[in-house]
Protein backbone atom coordinates (compact mmCIF):
# COMPACT_ATOMS: atom_id res chain seq x y z
CA UNK A 1 0.00 0.00 0.00
CA UNK A 2 2.82 2.28 0.93
CA UNK A 3 4.05 2.05 -2.63
CA UNK A 4 0.38 2.37 -3.97
CA UNK A 5 0.89 5.90 -1.81
CA UNK A 6 4.28 6.91 -3.03
CA UNK A 7 2.89 6.23 -6.71
CA UNK A 8 0.11 8.50 -6.49
CA UNK A 9 3.04 11.10 -6.31
CA UNK A 10 3.84 10.52 -10.01
CA UNK A 11 3.67 14.23 -11.42
CA UNK A 12 1.00 14.08 -14.05
CA UNK A 13 0.65 17.36 -15.80
CA UNK A 14 -2.84 17.62 -16.51
CA UNK A 15 -3.98 20.68 -18.46
CA UNK A 16 -7.36 21.38 -16.44
CA UNK A 17 -9.57 24.39 -16.81
CA UNK A 18 -8.27 25.00 -13.45
CA UNK A 19 -4.84 24.96 -14.37
CA UNK A 20 -3.24 27.45 -11.79
CA UNK A 21 -0.04 28.47 -13.93
CA UNK A 22 3.23 27.40 -14.68
CA UNK A 23 6.27 29.32 -14.07
CA UNK A 24 6.51 31.71 -11.96
CA UNK A 25 10.23 32.78 -12.67
CA UNK A 26 9.73 34.89 -15.62
CA UNK A 27 11.62 35.79 -18.56
CA UNK A 28 11.98 39.33 -19.89
CA UNK A 29 13.49 40.39 -23.11
CA UNK A 30 11.09 38.84 -25.06
CA UNK A 31 11.73 38.61 -29.00
CA UNK A 32 15.66 38.11 -28.59
CA UNK A 33 16.92 35.08 -30.08
CA UNK A 34 16.51 31.95 -27.93
CA UNK A 35 20.11 30.89 -27.10
CA UNK A 36 21.23 27.18 -28.56
CA UNK A 37 20.11 24.65 -26.86
CA UNK A 38 20.81 20.61 -26.59
CA UNK A 39 23.35 18.37 -25.70
CA UNK A 40 25.89 19.65 -28.10
CA UNK A 41 26.46 22.96 -27.01
CA UNK A 42 29.77 23.16 -24.88
CA UNK A 43 29.40 23.90 -21.38
CA UNK A 44 31.30 24.13 -18.00
CA UNK A 45 30.70 21.23 -15.92
CA UNK A 46 31.19 23.19 -13.04
CA UNK A 47 29.66 25.67 -13.94
CA UNK A 48 26.09 25.48 -11.76
CA UNK A 49 24.95 29.04 -12.47
CA UNK A 50 21.54 29.69 -13.29
CA UNK A 51 17.90 29.60 -13.09
CA UNK A 52 16.91 26.12 -12.81
CA UNK A 53 13.36 24.40 -13.28
CA UNK A 54 12.72 20.46 -12.45
CA UNK A 55 10.06 19.03 -14.79
CA UNK A 56 8.94 15.71 -13.69
CA UNK A 57 8.84 12.92 -11.33
CA UNK A 58 8.33 11.50 -7.72
CA UNK A 59 7.28 14.71 -5.12
CA UNK A 60 9.27 12.98 -2.81
CA UNK A 61 12.68 11.05 -2.69
CA UNK A 62 11.34 7.87 -5.02
CA UNK A 63 8.54 5.87 -5.60
CA UNK A 64 8.81 4.00 -2.19
CA UNK A 65 9.45 4.94 1.01
CA UNK A 66 11.97 2.59 3.29
CA UNK A 67 10.57 1.31 6.15
CA UNK A 68 9.93 3.33 8.81
CA UNK A 69 10.72 3.09 12.86
CA UNK A 70 7.94 3.16 15.06
CA UNK A 71 8.95 6.34 16.00
CA UNK A 72 8.56 7.22 12.81
CA UNK A 73 5.19 5.62 11.64
CA UNK A 74 3.95 7.84 14.50
CA UNK A 75 4.67 10.63 13.03
CA UNK A 76 3.46 9.59 9.61
CA UNK A 77 0.39 8.67 10.88
CA UNK A 78 -0.21 12.16 13.27
CA UNK A 79 0.71 14.48 9.97
CA UNK A 80 -2.41 15.15 7.97
CA UNK A 81 -1.07 16.42 4.55
CA UNK A 82 -3.31 18.33 1.86
CA UNK A 83 -1.51 16.66 -1.24
CA UNK A 84 -2.15 12.91 -2.62
CA UNK A 85 -3.84 9.92 -1.48
CA UNK A 86 -3.92 10.84 2.17
CA UNK A 87 -4.88 13.92 1.82
CA UNK A 88 -7.47 16.30 3.83
CA UNK A 89 -9.36 19.45 3.12
CA UNK A 90 -7.13 22.20 3.38
CA UNK A 91 -8.75 23.62 6.82
CA UNK A 92 -8.19 20.25 8.33
CA UNK A 93 -4.28 19.45 7.42
CA UNK A 94 -1.60 20.11 10.18
CA UNK A 95 0.98 20.41 7.25
CA UNK A 96 3.51 22.96 8.83
CA UNK A 97 3.34 25.04 4.80
CA UNK A 98 -0.23 26.36 5.48
CA UNK A 99 1.02 28.21 8.54
CA UNK A 100 4.35 29.34 6.69
CA UNK A 101 6.43 27.67 8.43
CA UNK A 102 9.81 26.94 6.75
CA UNK A 103 10.01 23.73 4.28
CA UNK A 104 13.62 22.86 5.11
CA UNK A 105 15.47 20.01 2.90
CA UNK A 106 14.89 18.03 0.88
CA UNK A 107 11.55 19.54 0.72
CA UNK A 108 12.52 22.34 -0.97
CA UNK A 109 13.86 20.10 -3.77
CA UNK A 110 10.66 18.19 -4.34
CA UNK A 111 8.68 21.52 -4.46
CA UNK A 112 10.31 22.99 -7.56
CA UNK A 113 8.70 20.94 -10.04
CA UNK A 114 8.04 23.29 -13.01
CA UNK A 115 5.86 25.96 -10.90
CA UNK A 116 8.57 27.22 -8.74
CA UNK A 117 12.23 27.27 -10.10
CA UNK A 118 15.26 27.31 -7.86
CA UNK A 119 18.65 29.37 -8.70
CA UNK A 120 22.47 28.60 -7.87
CA UNK A 121 24.40 31.14 -7.49
CA UNK A 122 28.57 30.24 -7.01
CA UNK A 123 30.96 32.44 -5.30
CA UNK A 124 34.25 31.91 -4.17
CA UNK A 125 33.49 30.34 -0.97
CA UNK A 126 30.28 28.91 -1.31
CA UNK A 127 27.17 27.70 -3.75
CA UNK A 128 23.98 29.27 -2.32
CA UNK A 129 20.87 27.74 -3.99
CA UNK A 130 17.58 30.03 -3.82
CA UNK A 131 14.54 28.83 -3.90
CA UNK A 132 11.55 30.77 -4.93
CA UNK A 133 9.08 29.56 -2.64
CA UNK A 134 8.58 31.32 0.98
CA UNK A 135 12.00 33.51 -1.49
CA UNK A 136 14.12 31.51 1.23
CA UNK A 137 17.91 30.28 0.49
CA UNK A 138 20.53 28.31 1.77
CA UNK A 139 24.20 28.59 2.05
CA UNK A 140 26.61 25.33 0.59
CA UNK A 141 30.23 26.13 1.94
CA UNK A 142 33.20 24.97 -0.33
CA UNK A 143 35.51 26.38 1.31
CA UNK A 144 36.49 23.31 3.13
CA UNK A 145 35.28 23.72 6.30
CA UNK A 146 34.38 20.73 8.72
CA UNK A 147 31.02 20.53 10.14
CA UNK A 148 30.34 23.06 13.25
CA UNK A 149 30.43 20.49 16.61
CA UNK A 150 26.94 20.30 18.97
CA UNK A 151 25.13 21.92 15.80
CA UNK A 152 21.43 23.30 16.33
CA UNK A 153 19.13 21.83 14.54
CA UNK A 154 17.98 23.89 11.76
CA UNK A 155 15.76 24.08 9.16
CA UNK A 156 17.46 23.56 5.97
CA UNK A 157 20.67 21.96 7.92
CA UNK A 158 24.01 22.39 7.65
CA UNK A 159 25.57 22.04 4.19
CA UNK A 160 28.99 21.34 2.64
CA UNK A 161 29.87 20.83 -0.56
CA UNK A 162 33.08 19.91 -2.99
CA UNK A 163 33.55 18.46 -6.48
CA UNK A 164 34.17 14.36 -6.60
CA UNK A 165 34.76 14.74 -10.73
CA UNK A 166 32.27 16.59 -12.62
CA UNK A 167 29.82 15.75 -9.75
CA UNK A 168 29.25 18.44 -7.20
CA UNK A 169 28.73 16.68 -3.71
CA UNK A 170 26.61 18.01 -0.97
CA UNK A 171 26.63 16.77 2.67
CA UNK A 172 24.41 18.16 4.75
CA UNK A 173 23.19 17.68 8.59
CA UNK A 174 22.04 19.29 11.56
CA UNK A 175 18.33 19.10 10.20
CA UNK A 176 14.99 20.14 12.59
CA UNK A 177 12.46 17.36 13.30
CA UNK A 178 9.53 19.90 12.91
CA UNK A 179 9.63 20.04 9.07
CA UNK A 180 8.55 17.37 6.84
CA UNK A 181 10.07 15.65 4.33
CA UNK A 182 7.62 15.80 1.29
CA UNK A 183 4.42 16.96 0.80
CA UNK A 184 3.02 13.40 1.99
CA UNK A 185 4.46 13.92 5.78
CA UNK A 186 6.92 11.58 5.75
CA UNK A 187 9.19 12.56 8.70
CA UNK A 188 12.49 14.31 9.58
CA UNK A 189 14.93 12.92 12.00
CA UNK A 190 17.45 15.00 14.17
CA UNK A 191 20.30 12.32 13.17
CA UNK A 192 19.17 12.67 9.48
CA UNK A 193 22.27 13.29 6.70
CA UNK A 194 21.54 14.20 3.11
CA UNK A 195 24.21 13.33 0.47
CA UNK A 196 23.09 15.03 -3.00
CA UNK A 197 24.92 14.44 -6.13
CA UNK A 198 24.42 17.57 -9.01
CA UNK A 199 25.87 16.99 -12.18
CA UNK A 200 25.55 18.86 -15.17
CA UNK A 201 25.67 16.31 -18.19
CA UNK A 202 25.07 19.26 -20.68
CA UNK A 203 24.42 22.62 -20.72
CA UNK A 204 20.70 23.01 -20.54
CA UNK A 205 20.41 19.14 -18.04
CA UNK A 206 21.56 19.38 -14.39
CA UNK A 207 20.65 16.07 -12.78
CA UNK A 208 20.19 15.18 -8.75
CA UNK A 209 20.29 12.27 -6.66
CA UNK A 210 20.11 12.17 -2.99
CA UNK A 211 20.73 9.66 -0.24
CA UNK A 212 19.23 10.12 3.13
CA UNK A 213 20.33 8.30 6.27
CA UNK A 214 17.98 8.72 8.58
CA UNK A 215 17.97 5.77 11.44
CA UNK A 216 15.98 7.04 14.20
CA UNK A 217 13.17 7.20 10.95
CA UNK A 218 14.29 5.11 8.50
CA UNK A 219 15.65 1.16 8.82
CA UNK A 220 17.76 1.88 5.42
CA UNK A 221 18.82 4.17 3.48
CA UNK A 222 16.72 6.27 1.06
CA UNK A 223 17.82 6.59 -2.21
CA UNK A 224 16.23 9.07 -4.76
CA UNK A 225 15.22 8.65 -7.88
CA UNK A 226 17.38 10.82 -9.86
CA UNK A 227 15.90 14.66 -10.54
CA UNK A 228 16.35 16.51 -13.74
CA UNK A 229 16.56 20.34 -13.96
CA UNK A 230 16.13 22.03 -16.93
CA UNK A 231 18.27 25.56 -17.54
CA UNK A 232 15.62 28.39 -17.75
CA UNK A 233 16.52 31.03 -20.03
CA UNK A 234 18.96 33.45 -18.67
CA UNK A 235 16.77 36.34 -17.64
CA UNK A 236 14.84 34.53 -15.64
CA UNK A 237 14.20 35.93 -12.29
CA UNK A 238 13.27 34.13 -9.44
CA UNK A 239 9.99 36.05 -8.25
CA UNK A 240 8.95 37.68 -4.32
CA UNK A 241 7.11 34.70 -3.09
CA UNK A 242 6.92 35.06 0.36
CA UNK A 243 4.57 33.05 2.46
CA UNK A 244 3.49 35.56 4.33
CA UNK A 245 1.98 35.07 7.85
CA UNK A 246 -0.59 37.54 8.23
CA UNK A 247 -1.84 37.05 4.30
CA UNK A 248 -1.96 33.37 4.99
CA UNK A 249 -4.06 33.93 8.23
CA UNK A 250 -7.18 35.80 6.64
CA UNK A 251 -6.89 33.58 3.73
CA UNK A 252 -7.21 30.52 5.99
CA UNK A 253 -10.35 32.11 7.81
CA UNK A 254 -11.63 33.70 4.64
CA UNK A 255 -11.24 30.90 2.08
CA UNK A 256 -8.71 28.06 3.45
CA UNK A 257 -10.96 26.95 6.44
CA UNK A 258 -14.62 27.58 5.19
CA UNK A 259 -13.46 26.14 2.22
CA UNK A 260 -13.10 23.16 4.50
CA UNK A 261 -16.53 23.35 5.53
CA UNK A 262 -15.18 25.24 9.03
CA UNK A 263 -17.76 27.53 9.95
CA UNK A 264 -16.82 29.53 12.52
CA UNK A 265 -19.73 32.13 13.75
CA UNK B 1 -7.56 -6.89 -13.98
CA UNK B 2 -6.57 -4.18 -16.67
CA UNK B 3 -9.62 -2.45 -15.58
CA UNK B 4 -8.97 -2.31 -12.27
CA UNK B 5 -5.41 -1.29 -12.90
CA UNK B 6 -6.82 1.55 -14.85
CA UNK B 7 -9.54 2.81 -12.39
CA UNK B 8 -6.47 3.02 -9.59
CA UNK B 9 -4.46 4.89 -11.92
CA UNK B 10 -7.51 7.38 -12.70
CA UNK B 11 -8.13 7.41 -8.92
CA UNK B 12 -4.61 7.78 -7.90
CA UNK B 13 -4.30 10.48 -10.67
CA UNK B 14 -6.95 12.40 -9.91
CA UNK B 15 -5.80 12.76 -6.61
CA UNK B 16 -2.87 14.18 -7.75
CA UNK B 17 -2.93 16.01 -10.62
CA UNK B 18 -4.48 19.10 -9.86
CA UNK B 19 -3.17 19.55 -6.86
CA UNK B 20 0.74 19.65 -8.15
CA UNK B 21 0.02 22.48 -10.22
CA UNK B 22 -0.77 24.33 -7.05
CA UNK B 23 1.67 24.92 -3.66
CA UNK B 24 -1.32 23.83 -1.77
CA UNK B 25 -3.89 21.01 -1.76
CA UNK B 26 -6.96 21.32 -3.16
CA UNK B 27 -8.92 17.81 -2.68
CA UNK B 28 -11.76 19.65 -0.96
CA UNK B 29 -12.52 21.21 -4.19
CA UNK B 30 -15.34 19.80 -6.79
CA UNK B 31 -14.11 18.36 -10.11
CA UNK B 32 -12.97 20.47 -12.77
CA UNK B 33 -16.68 18.06 -14.44
CA UNK B 34 -18.57 19.69 -11.59
CA UNK B 35 -18.26 23.58 -11.92
CA UNK B 36 -20.37 26.54 -10.57
CA UNK B 37 -20.62 29.77 -13.27
CA UNK B 38 -21.29 32.61 -10.69
CA UNK B 39 -22.35 36.50 -11.51
CA UNK B 40 -21.88 38.59 -8.64
CA UNK B 41 -20.28 41.83 -7.38
CA UNK B 42 -16.49 42.03 -6.19
CA UNK B 43 -16.18 43.14 -2.76
CA UNK B 44 -12.37 42.72 -2.47
CA UNK B 45 -9.91 41.77 -4.78
CA UNK B 46 -7.22 40.47 -2.45
CA UNK B 47 -3.58 40.38 -3.99
CA UNK B 48 -1.92 38.38 -0.90
CA UNK B 49 0.82 36.11 -0.78
CA UNK B 50 1.12 33.54 -1.38
CA UNK B 51 -2.71 33.33 -2.24
CA UNK B 52 -4.94 36.00 -3.84
CA UNK B 53 -8.40 35.78 -4.52
CA UNK B 54 -11.47 36.94 -5.00
CA UNK B 55 -14.34 38.05 -2.76
CA UNK B 56 -17.35 38.52 -4.30
CA UNK B 57 -21.63 38.79 -3.70
CA UNK B 58 -23.73 36.80 -5.06
CA UNK B 59 -27.68 36.93 -5.21
CA UNK B 60 -29.39 33.52 -4.52
CA UNK B 61 -32.57 32.42 -6.32
CA UNK B 62 -34.44 34.03 -3.53
CA UNK B 63 -32.77 37.40 -3.77
CA UNK B 64 -30.24 36.48 -0.80
CA UNK B 65 -27.22 38.22 -1.13
CA UNK B 66 -24.59 34.77 -0.60
CA UNK B 67 -20.64 35.99 0.07
CA UNK B 68 -18.81 34.10 -2.34
CA UNK B 69 -15.00 33.78 -2.59
CA UNK B 70 -12.85 32.42 -5.45
CA UNK B 71 -9.24 31.26 -4.42
CA UNK B 72 -6.67 31.86 -6.89
CA UNK B 73 -3.05 31.48 -7.44
CA UNK B 74 -0.17 33.25 -6.11
CA UNK B 75 0.47 36.92 -7.45
CA UNK B 76 3.68 35.37 -9.23
CA UNK B 77 1.62 32.98 -11.32
CA UNK B 78 -0.94 35.61 -12.11
CA UNK B 79 1.50 38.37 -12.87
CA UNK B 80 2.71 35.73 -15.04
CA UNK B 81 -0.59 35.69 -16.72
CA UNK B 82 -1.27 39.05 -17.23
CA UNK B 83 -2.84 40.02 -14.40
CA UNK B 84 -1.82 42.50 -11.25
CA UNK B 85 -3.77 43.80 -8.60
CA UNK B 86 -6.00 45.83 -10.45
CA UNK B 87 -7.48 43.88 -12.72
CA UNK B 88 -10.51 43.14 -10.35
CA UNK B 89 -11.91 46.16 -8.44
CA UNK B 90 -14.75 46.59 -6.30
CA UNK B 91 -17.99 47.24 -8.14
CA UNK B 92 -17.04 44.73 -10.76
CA UNK B 93 -19.69 42.85 -12.01
CA UNK B 94 -17.46 39.65 -12.93
CA UNK B 95 -18.93 35.74 -14.80
CA UNK B 96 -16.59 33.47 -13.61
CA UNK B 97 -16.71 29.60 -13.42
CA UNK B 98 -15.51 28.10 -9.93
CA UNK B 99 -14.99 24.53 -8.88
CA UNK B 100 -17.08 24.70 -5.85
CA UNK B 101 -15.94 22.80 -2.34
CA UNK B 102 -17.39 19.31 -1.23
CA UNK B 103 -18.81 21.34 2.17
CA UNK B 104 -21.70 23.13 0.43
CA UNK B 105 -20.16 26.69 1.77
CA UNK B 106 -19.93 29.54 -0.60
CA UNK B 107 -15.59 29.21 -1.67
CA UNK B 108 -14.85 27.77 -4.95
CA UNK B 109 -11.13 27.72 -6.45
CA UNK B 110 -11.83 30.01 -9.37
CA UNK B 111 -10.94 29.49 -12.84
CA UNK B 112 -9.32 31.95 -15.16
CA UNK B 113 -10.54 30.95 -18.04
CA UNK B 114 -13.73 32.49 -19.87
CA UNK B 115 -14.13 35.46 -17.40
CA UNK B 116 -16.55 38.15 -17.73
CA UNK B 117 -15.66 41.67 -16.42
CA UNK B 118 -18.82 44.23 -16.28
CA UNK B 119 -20.00 42.55 -19.27
CA UNK B 120 -16.91 41.76 -21.53
CA UNK B 121 -14.53 39.04 -21.79
CA UNK B 122 -11.05 39.65 -19.59
CA UNK B 123 -8.70 39.91 -22.38
CA UNK B 124 -5.24 39.33 -20.92
CA UNK B 125 -2.26 38.32 -20.64
CA UNK B 126 -1.02 35.17 -21.98
CA UNK B 127 -2.98 32.36 -21.30
CA UNK B 128 -6.49 34.73 -22.21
Amino acid sequence: MQRYLLFAAVLIFTPALFLQGQGQGKAKGKGKAAAPAGPSVPHDPHDLNGVWRRSGGVLTMSSETPPMTPWAKARFDAAKPVYGPRAVPGGLGNDPMSTCDPLGMPRNIFLEVSIYPMELLQSSNRVTQFFEWAHSYRTIWTDGRQFPKDLDPLWMGYSIGQWDGDTFVVKSLGFDERTWLDHFGNPVSEDMTLEERYHRVDRDTLELSMVINAPKAYTKPWVSEKKTFRLAPAATEIQELFCVPSEEQRFNQLVRDPGSGIVRK
Amino acid sequence: MIKSGLRLFAFLGGLVCIPLLAHHGTSNYASTAQTVTLTGVVTEFVWSNPHVYVLFDVKDATGNVVHWAGEMNSPGVLKNAGWNKTTLKAGDQITATLRPNKFGTPVGLLSRANMMVNGKPLQIGPEQ
